[in-house]
């Protein structure tokens, strides 16, 4: 199909020159008050930057936006350096809780020997509405709080400027002041469209197999169009918040300042940078916000580097969103951007569903055992969610049709489709057995496959081969790289096939860390892993979620492991989605070697990718029988000595090594795994521990040596002079000293402290209004 | 002269004691002597300042006796020519006396409870003949300061007849007080820990059952072998497992006491429950919401566990019981025990009153009570009635957080049996074997090297298990006395088992339990299970020859109280809600080595290697745990075991290469011959099975041959 003409492009945009307030992540910008939507609206007696201008409340709408507060009288400035483009500040002014404001911005030129010039200053007034009179008719309305202002500054062609912002009236929220700077090309602009746990099936008909509903079949057009069709897209965690972790920051189990783990255990100390994609786009210019339902969200998206966003917990919401996108977008028609529009009217069926069609599902799904009421309520609302955006696209198109822009439209998860898995029992590690799960803890194809698409918009050329359709699984962080190829830029995605994807760059596919498979994750340890033909899925036993005697029998099998094991796997079940692509039999009992290669790889997956922080840093220590050529590489940066010499890094993950005694050496990450090429490798290697024990090999099938299980099974400490015996490498490690080997700076460590019952009581709250629990009070 | 008997006997009381503790042994239970030092001064000052505090009331009362004991004498010796000595001398002769005196007080209590001073005793002939000698020595000399005492009442005047009246009164009321408390105190609650808090709620459904449910007691006797249980040895023992239905051939998982405990009480597997070894961590050792007592009370029983030393794991697992009386086995007792040790006086007159009856016991108080419970070399089992009968007694408020008028399940869990064997006057002697080594006179044990070097020696094994066997037998007998004559048996449905059994050098290598796999020494226990007729009118005692598993107790039970199944339960229940024996199927049961605390000469020598334990335990919150660094190793090291009888199949991975060999049970019960080539379908089957049953636990890899350890997986909150 020919694609439709493309717009000229425009011949200019503004980017982000300068963010006033650049940091937001704990501890800067830390939870002040139990509530989980992460809001203080306390006055900082300091006035420190990282604070957020708030209104609404967390059970209807709220708007939120980075912000200064100044008492009156006080001032927040800041200088610019002398350019030669336009430049234009921008702010949304409010008062710090409700009533009036008023302010004045000041615009100073900056002279070295004499007092600075007044170039002009501008006052801005306002009255926000108290935040517990919501009207439901204004809801997604910002001026009820916000005085948006948006002003050329003056010319700063060879000289400096200073921008003052003074409070005038009573305390007043400098929401998000921006410096935008006029570049000569287009605006680049990505909008993530998010619907909450959708089903895999309904996406494929809304995607690309049609509805045949005029209301949404625009959805498709433009899929087959301009579009990328990824129909077996995998989501890297099985619901909202282990999805929102991995998919928005780029690693799969680090939990350092982890926004959304706040006061639950883990180390809040901030890392160096910002570990998120969004963060990276903010660095590089683009303006970020969020519009979103759905209150789980709202630890990551006041953290996440959003410049501000808006959340509304009603079922209209995609209403809502959509038309605050078009007015927003209104406000930003040539700003580079990143918005995610995310609607949870998919989550559930929820009340006041629109009736609408009849279901339609793909052909060949087993639509017995299929729980076709609730995916009537949810296909109703895919179909609602859908026809909501299109006036968003087409505001977009008309507000700036010369802009480059990308849309993805995607899910954070799917869920339960049949009664039967529905109905099974799992685990909440916070909150004991429970029953009725729908999303988080199976790993199923239920949960974790969804489709997504991307289309290339505004005078943006199409990629990868577009339209397109893509069958093989890809994980859906993918999403990332086509944002990184649409602009040509950076965001530091992890050098690993689960983050770059052959399907989108088989060019590449060589030099980077293969995973081994495709992989999510979900709650209470629940893994799941694809490779071409099986899909594995692996589970924790924790006898400590409940007394066993108090839980039904299903659940009884839950704490052990698997929820439905049969025969000796207790905890890892085994499908083969060639035969049973919706996963109802488990083969594991027939195919032990598979599931123990699965083990394997999943173990290489973890110590890859398992959060490292909390765990000393090693020199591991290989010995073998004679000189050898080899080419290690790793996931991670490390270092590397040969026969006690340094040697040089022939890339960032590779050393080539001529000799017997190779010392690999953590950097900043674990190198918990690595792979061993060469030709003198005359396989198989045991790679084993002083005492004898093998824990790994190198063999024609497996190039790879595992650490982390070397480091389990050896005892630490130096292997001594001792004989090499033929056949194996022998194997030792010992902790590394800050001293040693004058690599960089090794982590350092902070106590962690525990949940307040506040927090976790709204936590539970929050879940149980949005279905994530069920029946937690009911009495088993 | 009273100065001078105050000061002998004082004298008689310091000098021993100090030169005991300057002489004392450089180590205990791996703890050197400036380690437990250091702890007493620091961490552990309180809780020594206690103990010491308790010693010296105890000092107090030996040298009160002492002192009587040596005016008596000197009545007698003033007569002679010591009377007319110089008074320096005469007081040298009176130090003397007083040090014989304590002497023979001393070997009175060794003669009686030898495992007191087991490392003191087993210095060679001479040492051994004076013990068994001390049991007529010592209280024949006994008639001298009486006769003292008895002369001086009939011919002294004045001071010295009111000296002797108030000596001989003394003793009377001494004497007259314990027997009034004996005939008239209800069974003493000293010992019993109460641990309500922590145990779950009773559920409602409790409520309306109680009262519908029988009483279980849980017999176990630590190495218990079927094969010594004999109607003329161990009679009480035989009278039960005939009055019951009778699995002689019960095996364990883990021969090792508290692996095998917590397999019990799960009914899961050491892989599948977590505890591995004998020295899990807090969060490994936390079994209390899937074992079994925590399940009992959850029904609405009352539930009790008393042990000795063996016992000791118990105290360091929460498995749900309310009341307890076991012992404590960390560093602050560890080091305790070490001290008392070291002043043997103290000991023995501790023993004493630890074995002398309840009411002494109580007297003893805490935690010299606790400490000689838990004396790793001594064992009084009859203790055990009296903490049953305790139980049974405690009254409301003491026990108001505990259901009323609830069936109980106490388990009841013998020490004795469990090397070094020892047991008390005169079991001790009626095994004995002449022309064994001096060594073994008392005891043995299997961790000390003593070379076992000929046939009287390892006959004098056997002897010793079996007098400690003996000894535990009668007070099983007095313990079942008690039931009965407390209106309880009736009720009561009384299982008996062992933790593991124990290798008495039936072969090279089969010595003590848990070092290896040779044989079925160590893995084979008996199981019985005796229900009361009225409620269960159709049980018919027997005997069943299958192999079943420890793992199949707590199903058992549940099926007997007609409790649904738990889902994961490795177990199966032996017998229906009637109480009559299942159709059982024929299964492939798995056994696993515990940790290698050192070697031995029956720990493998090609063994994966590591450190002994005294080198990988650390503390957790004062308790002793192997480091979590060395678990994997550990895990990956043991020897393994697949059983479907007569088949055996082992698995040993070694340094140069895991094996597999195969055993018939009944041609070769201690594996000479390996048998795979001549059954290799038998061979690949069990292979199979135990490849299966360890692929099935996600802890394990597979390494070629080898099964190692995983990772552990992200924890919970990283989700």
């Amino acid at each position: 199909m020919p694609l439709p003409l493309v717009p000229p492009p425009a011949n200019y945009a503004y980017v982000i020159e300068y963010r006033a307030l650049d940091r937001c992540f704990v501890p800067a910008c830390s939870l002040k008050s139990n509530d989980v939507s992460g809001f203080a609206r306390e006055l900082s007696p300091e006035g420190e930057p990282g604070h957020y201008a708030a209104f609404g409340d967390p059970k209807a709408e709220m708007f939120y936006r980075r912000a200064q507060q100044l008492r009156k009288g006080e001032e927040f400035s800041f200088e610019l350096p002398a350019l030669d483009a336009d430049s234009e500040f921008e702010a949304d002014f409010s008062a710090v809780d409700r009533g009036a404001f008023e302010a004045t911005v000041i615009f100073e030129e900056m002279r070295s020997a004499a007092p600075a010039l007044s170039l002009g200053s501008i006052h801005v007034h306002g009255d926000s509405k108290a935040t517990d009179e919501p009207i439901r008719a204004s809801y997604a309305d910002p001026t009820r709080y916000f005085q948006h202002l948006r002003t050329k500054i003056p010319n700063r062609k060879g000289r400096r400027v200073r921008v003052v912002i003074r409070a005038t009236g009573g305390p007043v929220s400098v929401g998000s002041p921006l410096v935008m700077k006029r570049v000569e090309r287009p605006a680049r602009q990505a909008i993530f469209v998010v619907f909450d746990a959708v089903p895999y099936p309904i996406f494929e008909r809304l995607f690309y197999e049609g509805t045949g509903e005029k209301s949404t079949a625009w959805l498709e057009k433009e899929v087959k169009e301009r579009g990328l069709y990824f129909s077996h897209g995998q989501v890297p965690g099985m619901n909202t918040a282990t999805y929102g972790r991995r998919f928005m920051r780029n690693d799969m189990y680090r939990t350092d300042g982890e926004q959304a783990l706040t006061g639950q255990g883990i180390d809040e100390s901030p890392p160096e940078v910002v570990p998120t994609f969004v963060a990276r786009l903010a660095e590089q210019g683009f303006r970020t916000e969020i519009l979103s339902d759905n209150f789980t969200l709202m630890p990551f998206t006041t953290r996440l580097g959003n410049d501000g966003g808006y959340n509304n917990e009603f079922n209209d919401h995609p209403q809502r969103i959509a038309t605050l996108f078009q007015s927003w977008l209104a406000d930003h028609p040539n700003d580079d951007a990143f918005v995610i529009l995310w609607s949870a009217r998919t989550h559930d069926t929820l009340t006041n569903s629109r009736p609408g069609p009849p279901l339609k599902l793909p052909e060949g799904l087993p639509l017995g055992r299929l729980n076709v009421s609730r995916l009537t309520g949810l296909w109703w609302n895919a179909l609602e969610s859908t026809e909501r955006v299109e006036p968003a696209l087409q505001a977009a198109r008309k507000l700036s049709p010369g802009a480059q822009r990308l849309w993805t439209f995607s899910t954070d998860h799917g869920q339960a489709m049949s009664a039967w898995l529905g109905g099974q029992s799992y685990r909440l590690p916070l909150h004991g057995a429970t029953t009725g799960a729908s999303h988080g803890v199976f790993g199923s194809v239920d949960e974790t496959r969804t489709p997504f698409v991307a289309i290339y918009d505004g005078s943006l050329a199409p990629q990868h081969g577009a339209p397109k359709r893509f069958d093989e699984p890809i994980s859906q962080v993918n999403e990332w790289r086509l944002v990184e190829d649409a602009f040509g830029i950076t965001l530091g995605l992890p050098d690993t096939s689960q983050y770059d994807s052959s399907v989108l760059h088989p060019e590449r596919a060589a030099s980077k860390w293969d995973d081994g498979a495709l992989f999510s994750v979900g709650n209470g340890g629940a893994l799941r892993a694809n490779i071409p033909g099986w899909v594995y899925r692996s589970f924790t036993t924790n006898f400590h979620v409940d007394k066993i005697w108090k839980c039904s029998l299903s659940q009884q099998l839950a704490l052990r492991g698997s929820p439905r094991f049969q025969g000796f796997f207790l905890a890892e079940e085994l499908y083969e989605p060639a035969n049973d692509p919706m996963e109802f039999t488990n083969v594991a009992n027939a195919h032990p070697d598979r599931v123990a290669d699965m083990r394997r790889r999943t173990s290489d997956f973890l110590a890859a990718h398992s959060d490292a922080l909390g765990h000393p840093r090693y020199i591991h220590t290989l010995r073998f029988p004679e000189i050898v050529n080899v080419t290690i590489t790793a996931p991670h940066p490390f270092r590397a000595r040969v026969d006690g010499i340094d040697v040089p890094m022939s890339g960032p993950r590779m050393v080539a090594v001529h000799g017997k005694r190779v010392e690999i050496i953590d950097d900043v990450d674990l190198t918990s795994v690595i792979e061993v090429h060469g030709a003198s490798v005359s396989a198989p290697l045991a790679l084993t521990c002083v005492n004898g024990l093998p824990v790994d090999a190198l063999t024609p099938e497996r190039s790879r040596l595992n650490f982390a299980v070397a480091r389990t099974n050896c005892i630490e400490g130096p292997a001594g002079e001792r004989d090499v015996k033929k056949g194996t490498i022998l194997f030792s490690f010992e902790k590394r000293k800050a001293s040693q080997t004058g690599s960089s700076v090794l982590p350092t460590f902070q106590g962690s402290s525990g949940a307040g019952s506040a927090q976790q009581n709204a936590i539970m709250d929050g879940m149980k209004r949005w279905g994530y629990v069920r029946d937690m009070d009911k009495k088993n | 002269m009273l100065a001078s008997i105050l000061g002998a006997s004082l004298a008689g009381i310091v000098l021993p004691t100090l030169l005991t503790v300057l002489l004392g042994g450089q180590s205990y239970a791996g703890a050197s002597d400036d380690r437990i030092t250091d702890l007493a001064e620091t961490t552990y000052a309180p809780f020594f300042k206690h103990v010491i505090w308790r010693l010296t009331q105890l000092a107090a009362i030996e040298w009160a006796a002492l002192a009587i004991t040596l005016y008596g004498t000197w009545l007698v010796l003033r007569d002679t020519r010591i009377g007319n000595l110089r008074p320096q001398a005469r007081f040298g002769v009176l130090v003397a006396c007083a040090l014989i005196a304590t002497f023979l007080a001393w070997s009175f209590v060794a003669h009686l409870h030898p495992g007191l001073f087991l490392a003191s005793l087993s210095g060679g002939p001479i040492p051994v003949w004076w013990i068994h000698a001390a049991g007529i020595v010592a209280p024949a000399m006994l008639i001298v300061p009486f006769l003292g005492l008895g002369a001086s009442l009939q011919k002294a005047e004045g001071g010295e007849r009111f000296a002797a009246v108030l000596a001989a009164f003394f003793v009377a009321v001494v004497l007259a007080v314990i027997g009034h408390w004996q005939r008239t105190s209800p069974h003493p609650v000293y010992t019993l820990g109460i641990e309500v808090p922590d145990m779950p709620k009773r559920s409602d459904k409790a409520e309306k059952i109680v009262g519908d449910l029988p009483n279980i007691v849980w017999i176990a006797v630590d190495s218990l072998r079927p094969d010594k249980i004999d109607p003329k040895l161990t009679p009480h023992l035989a009278a039960l497992v005939s009055e019951s239905v009778y699995f002689p051939n019960a095996l364990v998982t883990l021969p090792r006491t508290g692996p095998s405990w917590a397999a019990s009480l799960t009914a899961t597997s050491p892989l599948t429950n977590g505890v591995e070894t004998m020295f899990p961590n807090k969060a490994m050792g936390n079994l209390a919401s899937f074992a079994m007592p925590a399940h009992l009370s959850y029904l609405g029983y009352r539930t009790a566990v008393f042990s000795e030393y063996a016992g000791e794991f118990f105290g360091r697992i929460k498995a749900g019981f309310q009341v307890h009386a076991v012992p404590k086995a960390d560093l602050a007792e560890i080091s305790a025990q070490m001290l008392i040790s070291r002043a043997p006086l103290m000991l023995a007159h501790a023993g004493l009153w630890y074995t002398w009856g309840p009411v002494e016991r109580e007297a003893l108080g805490d935690p010299l009570e606790t400490l000689i419970r838990g004396l790793p070399n001594f064992s009084y089992p009859a203790t055990l009635a009296d903490d049953l009968s305790a139980m049974l007694d405690l009254d409301e408020e003491k026990s108001k957080s505990l259901p009323k008028k609830a069936p109980f399940f106490a388990l009841a869990f013998y020490s004795q049996p469990h090397f070094p064997y020892s047991s008390s006057a005169p079991y001790y002697r009626k095994f004995h074997v002449s022309g064994s080594s001096s060594a073994l006179a008392f005891g043995r044990d299997a961790a000390s090297d003593i070379p076992i070097t000929n046939d009287a020696d390892r006959k004098q094994v056997e002897a010793l298990y079996r007098a400690a066997l003996a000894e535990t037998d009668d007070a099983v007998g007095k313990l079942m006395k008690r039931l009965e004559r407390r209106g309880k048996l009736d009720d009561t449905i009384v299982i008996l088992t062992a933790d593991h059994g124990e290798g008495l050098y039936d072969c090279d290598t089969c010595a003590g339990h848990g070092d290896n796999l040779r044989g079925l020494v160590s893995l084979r226990v008996p199981l019985a299970f005796r229900l009361p007729e009225k409620r269960f009118p159709h049980f018919k005692a027997g005997t069943r020859e299958n192999f079943v598993s420890q793992l199949d107790i707590y199903p058992t039970i549940l099926a007997l109280l007609a409790e649904p199944e738990v889902a994961t339960h490795e177990g199966i229940p032996l017998l229906d809600v009637k109480g009559k024996v299942k159709k059982l199927p024929e299964r492939t049961h798995f056994a696993e080595t515990g940790e290698w605390l050192w070697n031995t000469a029956w720990v493998p020598k090609d063994r994966i290697d590591y450190p002994p334990i005294t080198q990988i335990a650390t503390l957790e919150d004062h308790r002793i745990v192997i480091d979590e660094a060395y678990s994997g190793v550990i895990r990956a090291a043991k020897y393994r075991s697949a059983i479907r009888y007569p088949w055996k199949l082992n698995y040993e991975p070694r340094k140069d290469g895991a094996t597999y060999a195969l055993f018939n049970m009944d041609s070769d019960p201690y594996e000479t011959h390996d048998v795979q080539n001549e059954n290799r379908a038998t061979f690949d089957s069990l292979k199979s099975d135990l490849r299966n049953y360890l692929l099935g636990h996600n802890t394990l890899l597979p390494v070629g041959d080898y099964f190692v350890t995983r990772p552990p997986m992200p924890p919970d909150e990283e989700w």
